[in-house]
């Protein structure tokens, strides 16, 4: 059976590599994308299974991003990450419609088991 | 005439009378030779004739002029119908004179049958019968109107011109300003409404008003404040006297006029003729009667010369009344003579220090206060205490001291060591209760034979201090809102910028577990993640030492710099702080002291800082003093030591306090000391924290090396 496909956007480096490895090291096909925008243009929506994406990033955020797949009907689960602790960012990523919202730092195991559960459908 | 009018049985009944029967004797009224009528009416003065009854038997025809009424309305009637009399005393007591002298000359102020109240002079003569019974009293008055008009005109004047004029302390100027009058009507045609708006936006055009305004006349005290000597050179143009920043004064003096104001009274600057520049206080008056010539009163207190007033009881009693009555600042005169009994008994005994023995004698204070009596207060007084009148000013001064004890003290200190006078702002309870925030000049008297009296001016400045303070804890407040807004931005974007890499060093444990829990573990990737959490820890380091370099900001300038000065800086910047803690301050600062070279504003943050935290650290402590000393050390350092008198420092954290986020603090952040470290230590000094060990509460000393000396020095000192 073919690995899940989990594509991790997040400008900073050191997040992304971290996560990506971290998917690596679960044994699935991780894809990392340093903005939205490279992301939109891999055209990879539809053969995701899952997306990381990290909230406050230049260019598209990661808010954005969820209405632009809204807006093409992809489907795919979205994590959303996020390191800003304001009440009003949370209210308007959840508003947006993401399969679950994790705040920096999390426990890896918090990741995995949403993940997981995204797959699952 | 009401109420006083004689019973008949008390005077006697009598008969009805002709004018014949009290013409002057031999006069002809036997020989019939003159009708009643025309004899009377020859005669100027209003003559009447009453009987017993107080009936009128005549009524001449100066008495239709003088009362308005037709003899045939009052013949028969009772006299006091006819003339509605004020009598100057009871009626009871001029008739008992008629009857008993045959005479009575006085004054009544009557009113006329048109309403208009007249003075008469009058006198009345008692007519007997053959048998030397009463028969009836003839009266002649005269229209003394318009003299006691003109005596009270020439009485208003020798008022305003001898009396306020010229005995005064303040200066005042008679001004002529027909010629503002017609440029103001003039404006007025032009289509101008609102004037005050008008005048704020064309100064020149004031200042136009105040040229072309003449000064008439000046007193003494103008010539002295405001001249070279030569009175002529004073009354021309007002022009070099007002400076263009009291232009609205100006202003307002026009339109106060122009909205029949009595009177206007502000604060303002004055320039004399020689450039000398005064801030008084000052009132124009507007009597109608000097309105009417376009004329006006200004007075003027030069408020810097306050304490001159005792000029004033150099004049003539009178004269100082009406002074004291008319001047409109708020003015008390008080008679002190038991509290001069008291110094000069405390002088037999010795006494130098007047200040301490009333320490000493605790009852004194109190004899003290007691002792000053209130004598009278004028108008304004009454008013800006919030009194309904003047007559309830009675008994001591005490009460009005019930806020400012310490500062009675040094008034009776300053009267012991014959100062001539003292000034100081107080709090002082109205009679409605209210804490009015007043400046308080008494003069103490120096005159022969007036030594017991003095006089106490107070100026109400409770607006201007409560608008001082509104606008100090506005600052404050703003100051405060920027800080927390600008700690929140902080606390914010360090969360996110340490948050990043403590991500990747929680996930890349992780993975490298994941790793390891392979079989075969894939070593080579736990070695890569490895690297990748050290980088990221590494990261997280940078980021404290970034936070702490920004919080200080830029390498310390380099200034010869005070100390002690930059203490008493940090202290006026904490004022409101401390006055809203309640805290005392003791400022211990050395004579003496090294210069130091560093940053001036760094080194304020760190006191200001390190005094914050002392005031925190008492906020449950009910004894709140707050020490700042500065000292030389033994081998030539500087040492600034804050101490608080909160609960101290619990031992195990000692250590820690300068620690970057180290906080004991419920909502700190834990930034504040390690600030503090870093700019002391980046002015070469020392900072150390330990408990009191003389009370309880927390000491942090601070110590800096005093500047190098320069060449010069180096040269001069070997």
């Amino acid at each position: 059976m073919k690995a899940p496909v989990i594509s991790i956007i997040d400008d900073d480096e050191s997040t992304r590599t971290a996560l990506t490895g971290l998917m690596r090291a679960r044994g699935f096909d991780a894809r990392s994308y340093a903005s939205a925008e490279a992301f939109l243009e891999a055209g990879v929506c539809e053969t995701s299974q899952c997306i990381i994406t990290d909230i406050q990033m230049p260019g598209l955020t990661g808010i954005e991003l969820k209405h632009k797949l809204d807006a093409i009907k992809c489907a795919t689960p979205v994590i959303m990450i996020t390191a800003r602790g304001e009440q009003r960012l949370h209210n308007l990523a959840i508003a947006s419609g993401p399969f679950h919202l994790l705040r920096k730092p999390f426990k890896s195991d918090a990741l995995i088991a949403w993940v997981e559960k995204a797959l699952a459908g | 005439m009401t109420g006083a009018t004689p019973t008949p049985e008390a005077i006697g009944g009598s008969p009805p009378t002709r004018f014949s029967e009290f013409l002057p004797e031999g006069a002809g009224n036997e020989t019939g030779l003159y009708p009643d009528v025309d004899v009377g009416d020859l005669v100027e003065e209003g003559l009447i004739v009453f009987d017993l009854d107080m009936r009128v038997t005549a009524w001449n025809a100066a008495a239709e002029r003088l009362y308005g009424w037709r003899r045939k309305e009052v013949i028969g009637g009772a006299i006091q119908a006819a003339v509605r009399c004020s009598p100057s005393e009871p009626l009871k007591t001029i008739l008992a004179i008629v009857l008993k002298t045959g005479a009575w000359r006085g004054e009544f102020l009557r009113t006329t049958k048109g309403g208009d109240a007249i003075v008469v002079k009058t006198k009345w003569s008692l007519r007997r019968d053959n048998n030397g019974k009463p028969l009836d009293i003839v009266e002649t008055s005269r229209d003394i109107t318009e003299v006691r008009r003109t005596e009270e005109a020439l009485r208003q004047v020798q008022y305003q011109y001898q009396n306020l004029f010229q005995a005064s302390v303040a200066s005042f100027w008679e001004l002529e300003f027909s010629e503002v009058g017609r440029m103001v009507r003039e404006l007025l045609r032009t289509g101008v409404r609102d004037l005050r708006t008008y005048f704020r936006n064309n100064p020149q055009y004031v200042r136009s008003l105040v040229r072309a305004t003449r000064i008439l006349d000046v007193n003494e005290q103008s010539l002295a404040m405001f001249g070279r000597g030569d009175r002529e050179e004073l009354l021309r143009s007002l022009d070099p006297l007002w400076p263009d920043e009291s232009l609205h004064v100006f202003a307002e003096i026009v339109v106060a006029a122009l909205e029949k104001k009595g009177h206007y009274s502000s604060e303002a600057v004055f320039l004399s003729l020689s450039g000398r520049r005064f801030d008084t206080l000052f009132a124009v008056s507007y009597p109608p009667q000097m309105l009417e010539s376009a004329r006006l009163l200004v007075g003027i207190v030069d408020v810097t010369q306050a304490k001159a007033a005792k000029a004033a009881e150099e004049k003539s009693e009178r004269r100082y009344r009406d002074l004291f009555h008319l001047l409109p600042v708020p003015l008390m005169r008080v008679n002190s003579k038991e509290v001069v009994e008291i110094l000069d008994r405390a002088r037999s005994q010795g006494v130098i220090d007047f200040s301490e023995y009333m320490r000493e004698n605790s009852d004194l204070i109190d004899k003290c206060l007691n002792g000053v009596k209130i004598v009278e207060v004028n108008i304004r007084t009454v008013s800006m205490l919030r009194a309904q009148s003047a007559d309830e000013f009675n008994g001591s001064v005490a009460r009005y001291w019930t806020e400012s004890p310490e500062i009675f003290r040094e008034v009776m200190a300053a009267r012991y060591a014959r100062k001539s006078g003292y000034e100081a702002l107080i709090k002082m309870p109205a009679h409605d209760g209210t804490i009015l925030d007043v400046l308080f000049f008494q003069t103490f008297a120096s005159i022969t034979g007036e030594e017991h009296f003095s006089v106490v001016q107070l100026i109400d400045v409770s607006d201007r201090i409560k608008a001082q303070e509104n606008l100090a804890r506005v600052q404050a407040e703003i100051a405060h809102a920027a800080r927390v807004s600008v700690l929140g931005e902080l606390t914010a974007s360090i969360a996110h910028e340490v948050s990043q890499p403590l991500t990747a060093i929680e996930s890349n444990t992780q993975a490298s577990l994941l790793w390891l829990d392979r079989s075969p573990p894939d070593l080579d990737e736990v070695r890569e993640l490895s690297k990748r959490t050290a980088a990221a820890v590494q990261r997280a380091a940078d980021i404290i030492d970034r936070i702490r370099t920004m919080a200080v900001r830029t390498a310390p300038d380099q200034k010869i710099l005070e100390l002690n000065a930059i203490v008493e800086e940090a202290m006026l910047f904490l004022r409101h702080e401390i006055q809203r803690t309640d805290t005392e301050v003791s400022l211990q600062l050395a004579a003496d002291l090294p210069e130091i070279l560093g940053d001036r504003v760094q080194l304020q943050q760190v006191l200001v800082n390190l005094a914050v935290n002392a005031i925190q650290a008492m906020s449950n402590s009910a004894n709140r003093v707050l020490t700042v000393r500065t000292l030389a050390t033994a081998v030539g350092d500087v040492l600034i030591e804050v101490e608080d008198t909160g609960s101290g420092i619990a031992d195990e954290l000692v250590g820690r306090l300068f620690e970057s986020f180290f906080t004991t603090k419920e909502t700190g952040m834990g930034i504040g000391l390690a600030i503090c470290r870093s700019i002391i230590e980046a002015h070469g000094g020392r900072i150390s924290v330990t408990n009191r060990e003389d009370t309880r509460g927390a000491r942090i000393a601070v110590t800096l090396h005093p500047r190098p000396l320069i060449e010069s020095e180096l040269r001069s000192a070997t």
